[in-house]
């Protein structure tokens, strides 16, 4: 197979994103009569608002508009409506917006945003999710009850409970009775930034003819765009939304943001457009970010190895809003156990609300938390048994054909192999590890792994498509709905037209921005979905081009459709390659010698839509995805007991993708992914103090990753075990390539010293704590430090 | 005061003097309404802020004085207004002050430190301030202009409190002189981050020469510290367990590390210790 297919073929956006013309919304200021947008925040994380005093700030001149919650109570959200385009009546985290200016200047909308005067009446606030789960003495949302939800979703009125998703399956107290051991633990991961680096940025112009136009760092612009229709009570037609290249997304900017603020202020502002762009603090603050976990596991295993029970409680820290962190807690809840068969679970995945900033997707979607979890309990339990812990996860990985994640649907047969990623994983650490003597006595070397599986959380009837459209040239405009936000999928998707249609992938043409009057639909760029679904749909849309191409050529060459071929640009009877037809003299239509003509313009237009179920109610039962890809992580570490400092030797991954479209495309995405996640694994929390105040919305004390802190080696395999429904075998990656990693590091870390790490941020710090709390004696290493060479 | 992110700088005057007479008359007659500026990289961030707002702000980067970078005798010369990246290009400091070229290639940033001076951060005086501990041992001499009068301040006078210095409002930092030892001196920095390019959470530094053992300590206290240790140091020889507890007893009793949300006291502590041993292993004899 493939010329195109399987090459590594130059990013499509590769110049201009090297020599700096390629547009972010962030460029964007030459709309005509463009009015800067900024907005005043809570300092307060729970508090009614007593009173709004605008009155020194309207006479500012060169203010043009000032709205409060009022001028539009409409609550938004993607799948819950829980959050206010401005507080209304009470503010639910410290950063969100309360009232919204639109002016001529920054320095003149700053100037107006301190004469501002906002009264509060301060509420208790509750911060930890935990809590929030237990008691009910404070709600962040009272009026729960009446906010609409998509039907997926159960929130419970009267408590914190944004979203319950049950999975149920066997017999969980007969599991645990038949167990020979039972293992149970509690791990964390904090809250987290999604640290693009395009601050978001909305454009709202709402025109006097009632037409709303938007230009939006979204990555889902149709979902903007029907969701704009709805806030705002117009037909989803009336609105256009514009999504130039993203400098970044990660996630955070998934959902419905600030277009509907910056389109209020517009339709106050006399209907000049307003361009919103938060700083970087702004960001941290009134931006969504991650969910946070905690995750209780209990696990029932016999002397053997084999998992039989397992009960889990996932507690997904959401922050103020649920909108789309209620998916987030259903995606959990029903991949639960990880890639594993077990026969007898229960599991009950909550969404909580606090009184913090407010989560949304996040790149792995709450399986990079959920698989921190499962995958430590994995060597523990291995520990605990005294076995090998590869050994331990083959005997009870999920396999083809066997039981989905409790959700008594088999999985596909030509799914992906998740023990052929752990060998290739575990067989390359084992290689080139040298043991757990480092080269000074406290220094330990570990190495370990984890197993991950993922599938694109959405809804049943998520749909894609595309056309492909012919020029004089035989070049072709390939349109799709999927945004380019540095992941590579436009180039993938080129790939896929050039092969189906046997043309050059220099004639390919295919834009990173997005224009949803203009372009093909797609729900939503998020979940690894694009390239399964939009590729889909690209390839359909040049089977139809196809078609209507051999449609014209067969009345020309006297040869049935079914018997051309289309190849290097020319279409010729099976067999009878000399007699040839141009491509070029086909796709405007074809003109015989006499001047009479047939056919026309080829457009060719595709559609894919997902098969999946709906998930049963008490048992989560039913097919939660299109495609699930399977992989594995492994790291070898160095730590320093007297510092608690880690060093990431090597980072080893292994996927099954099905096939690789595009290998140094794929390449990227594993290094971007695998370093992120070692951010997220060793750095990043977002903190707050007891009131709910962000601690750090900077980048001084939100500590990424640097460039000197990457590991000394990388290595990746792709396993391509094709999926048949998949263009041409693939499957997605984009998440997939972080999940692993921080279970990775804390089994390398037990795997060293013996020390368990049961949260994240796995800092020296913490490293340090838990080696005092666990094996105080490798402190005593500091003398001997002291005097050696 | 409402909480505002700004996007903006408040409005200032900016004058750029190109003689150190025309800087210092500019500041004596505006001393409470302007602002000194090197490299910016604290300034900015605090003119962002809103937490100064100078009327005028003098900028010092065009002034001769300011740019040296030159031995003079047994003196090494740094200019207050020399960006560290010029700095660390130099042979000199390389060779004669160890810890403080390692202090200097790793602040802020690579980007940060084409425009970032050691004026800049004495101006600042933050606790963490990471020239600050090898100047200390170094026994730098800060030289101070006025309209008046100028005048030399030993380092281990400069620092009077949090982000407090002993400088007068009219006064400007010129020139960092640091003594060139014929001794064969031994120093070295130390410093605790969370990543590669992170601000201090501790540093420590030491040297030793000529018999004498010096150590300094940044981020751990609301002014740098120094410590002598010559007397409990034989023969440049590394001491042993018991006196290296009595040396600890003495460091604990001179610092106050902070609980906050970069790291907690008990952490800080503990590491001081540890890169305390780690330095003085680098400067002494086993
Ligand atoms: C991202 C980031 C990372 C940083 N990392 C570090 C780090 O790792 N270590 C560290 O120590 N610091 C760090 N800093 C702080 C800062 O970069 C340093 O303090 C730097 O040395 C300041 O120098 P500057 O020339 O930029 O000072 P400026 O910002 O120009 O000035 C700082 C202050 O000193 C005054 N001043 C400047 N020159 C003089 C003078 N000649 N006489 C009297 N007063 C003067 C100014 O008025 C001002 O109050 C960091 C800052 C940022 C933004």
């Amino acid at each position: 197979m493939g010329k195109y297919v399987g090459e590594s073929i130059i990013r499509k956006d590769a110049l201009e994103k090297v020599n700096g013309t390629a547009t972010y919304a962030f460029d964007i200021d030459n709309i005509p009569n463009l009015l800067i947008g900024k907005f005043l925040t809570s300092p307060y994380a729970h508090a009614h608002i007593r009173s709004i005093d605008i009155s020194k700030a309207e006479k500012i001149n060169g203010v043009v508009a000032i709205v409060t919650g009022k001028d539009w109570p409409v609550r938004i959200g993607l799948y819950a409506g829980d959050r206010d385009i401005l507080a209304v009546d009470k503010v639910v985290w410290a950063g969100q917006p309360v009232v919204a200016i639109s002016a001529e200047s920054y320095e003149i909308a700053e100037k107006a945003l301190e004469q501002i005067q906002i009264e509060y009446e301060p509420l208790p606030a509750i911060i930890d999710p935990v809590k929030a789960k237990l008691s009910n003495d404070i709600l962040v949302h009272e009026k729960l009850g009446e906010y609409e939800h998509s039907p997926a979703f159960n929130p419970i009125p009267g408590t914190n409970i944004a979203n319950h998703f049950k999975l149920r399956k066997g017999n969980i107290e007969k599991g645990f009775k038949e167990s020979d051991k039972i293992i149970e633990n509690t791990f964390t991961m904090p809250q987290v930034a999604h640290a693009y680096l395009e601050p978001i940025v909305a454009i709202g112009h709402y025109k006097r003819d009632g037409k709303i136009e938007i230009w939006s760092s979204a990555q889902s612009p149709f979902t903007v765009r029907y969701l704009m229709g709805i806030t705002f009570a117009i037909p989803t037609s009336n609105v256009t939304v514009h999504a130039p290249y993203l400098g970044g997304g990660f996630g955070g900017k998934a959902g419905l943001n600030y277009e509907p603020l910056a389109v209020l202020l517009s339709k106050n502002s006399n209907y000049r457009p307003v361009k919103l762009q938060l700083t970087r603090e702004e960001n941290f603050r009134s931006a969504p970010i991650r969910v946070g976990m905690v995750a209780k596991i209990k696990t029932g295993v016999k002397d053997n190895g084999r998992i039989i029970a397992e009960e889990i409680e996932y507690i997904w820290d959401s922050g103020a809003c649920a909108d789309y962190a209620v998916n987030v807690g259903r995606a959990g809840g029903y991949v639960s156990i990880g890639p594993y068969e077990i026969d007898n679970i229960k599991s009950d995945s909550y969404t909580l609300y606090t009184n913090k900033p407010y989560a949304t997707a996040f790149r792995g979607f709450g399986h990079m938390e959920l698989h921190w979890a499962i995958e430590r309990q994995r060597d523990i339990i291995a520990k605990n048994l005294g076995m090998d812990p590869i050994a331990l996860r083959k005997i009870n990985t999920l396999k083809a054909g066997k039981s989905y994640t409790a959700n008594q649907h088999r999985l596909r047969k030509d799914a992906g192999n998740v023990d052929e990623c752990l060998e290739k994983v575990w067989n390359d650490l084992k290689t080139h590890f040298k043991g757990k003597i480092g080269d000074k006595p406290w220094l330990f070397r570990g190495i370990g792994v984890s197993c991950f599986m993922k599938g694109p959380a959405q809804p049943p009837n998520s749909a894609s498509s595309a056309y492909v459209k012919f020029n004089e040239d035989g070049g072709i405009f390939v349109s799709v709905g999927t945004s380019e936000m540095g992941q590579g999928t436009i180039t993938s998707l080129a790939q896929i037209a050039a092969e189906e249609l046997s043309i050059p992938i220099e004639k390919v043409y295919i834009k990173g921005e997005r224009d949803t009057d203009r372009d093909a639909y797609t729900w939503q760029t998020v979940g690894s979905r694009s390239l399964f679904m939009d590729g889909n749909a690209v390839r359909n849309a040049c089977i139809d081009a196809k078609h209507q191409i051999f449609e014209i050529a067969s009345q020309v060459l006297h040869t049935p459709p079914y018997d051309l071929v289309l190849e290097n640009e020319s279409i010729y009877p099976k067999g009878e390659p000399w007699k040839n037809l141009n491509l070029v003299d086909v796709i405007m239509g074809y003109m015989f010698t006499s001047g009479e003509a047939i056919g026309g313009p080829i457009m060719g237009h595709g559609t894919y839509i997902a098969k999946m179920t709906m998930l049963d109610a008490e048992t989560g039962a039913g097919n939660p995805a299109i495609f699930e890809t399977f992989g594995s992580q492994g790291v070898e570490v160095e730590i320093n007991v007297l510092t608690g400092e880690i060093k990431i030797k090597r980072l080893i991954s292994a996927f099954d993708i099905g096939k690789a479209i595009n290998p140094q495309l794929c390449e990227s995405q594993i290094l971007g992914g695998s370093i992120m996640a070692l951010s997220l694994g060793l750095n990043e929390k977002l903190q707050y103090d007891e009131k709910g105040h962000l601690l750090n919305p900077n980048f001084v004390d939100y500590v990424l990753t640097r460039a000197d802190d990457l590991p000394d080696e990388f290595e990746f395999f792709l396993v391509e075990n094709p999926q048949l429904d998949a263009p041409f075998g693939a499957r997605g990656i984009g998440e997939l390539t972080m999940l692993g990693v921080p279970a990775a590091i804390g089994n390398a870390i037990a795997n060293a010293i013996n020390v368990e790490i049961y949260d994240t941020p796995i800092t020296s710090e913490r490293i340090w704590y838990e080696i005092k709390k666990q094996r105080p004696e490798l402190l005593k290493l500091k003398e001997e430090f002291l005097q050696e060479d | 005061m409402n909480q505002i992110s700004h996007l903006t700088l408040p409005e200032f005057k900016i004058v750029t003097p190109s003689t150190l007479r025309e800087a210092l008359s500019i500041l004596d007659t505006n001393n409470t309404r302007s602002k000194l500026l090197a490299g910016g990289t604290d300034l900015l961030v605090d003119l962002r802020n809103r937490t100064i707002n100078p009327n005028i702000i003098i900028d010092l980067k065009n002034i001769p004085e300011l740019n040296e970078l030159k031995q003079k005798g047994d003196i090494f010369v740094i200019g207050a207004a020399v960006p560290i990246a010029d700095i660390l290009k130099s042979k000199e400091v390389r060779k004669n002050f160890h810890s403080l070229y390692t202090a200097l290639n790793e602040m802020c940033d690579e980007i940060l430190r084409f425009r970032a001076t050691i004026g800049g951060n004495l101006g600042t005086a933050s606790p963490a301030a990471d020239t600050a501990g090898p100047l200390l041992i170094h026994r730098a001499r800060i030289i101070v202009a006025s309209k008046k009068i100028s005048r030399e301040i030993p380092i281990q006078e400069f620092f009077i409190g949090v982000k407090q210095n002993c400088l007068m409002p009219n006064e400007i930092i010129t020139a960092i002189h640091i003594p060139i030892s014929t001794e064969n001196e031994k120093s070295v920095f130390l410093k605790l981050k969370r990543n590669s390019e992170d601000l201090a959470l501790i540093g420590v530094s030491a040297i030793n020469y000529n018999s004498q053992t010096k150590l300094a300590f940044t981020a751990v206290a609301p002014i740098p510290i120094l410590v002598d240790i010559t007397a409990y140091i034989s023969g440049n020889k590394r001491p042993n367990e018991e006196k290296f507890k009595e040396i600890w007893k003495l460091v604990k009793n001179a610092i106050s590390p902070i609980n906050d949300l970069r790291a907690s006291r008990e952490y800080r502590l503990h590491m001081t210790e540890i890169l305390t041993r780690k330095a003085l292993k680098e400067v002494l004899q086993k």
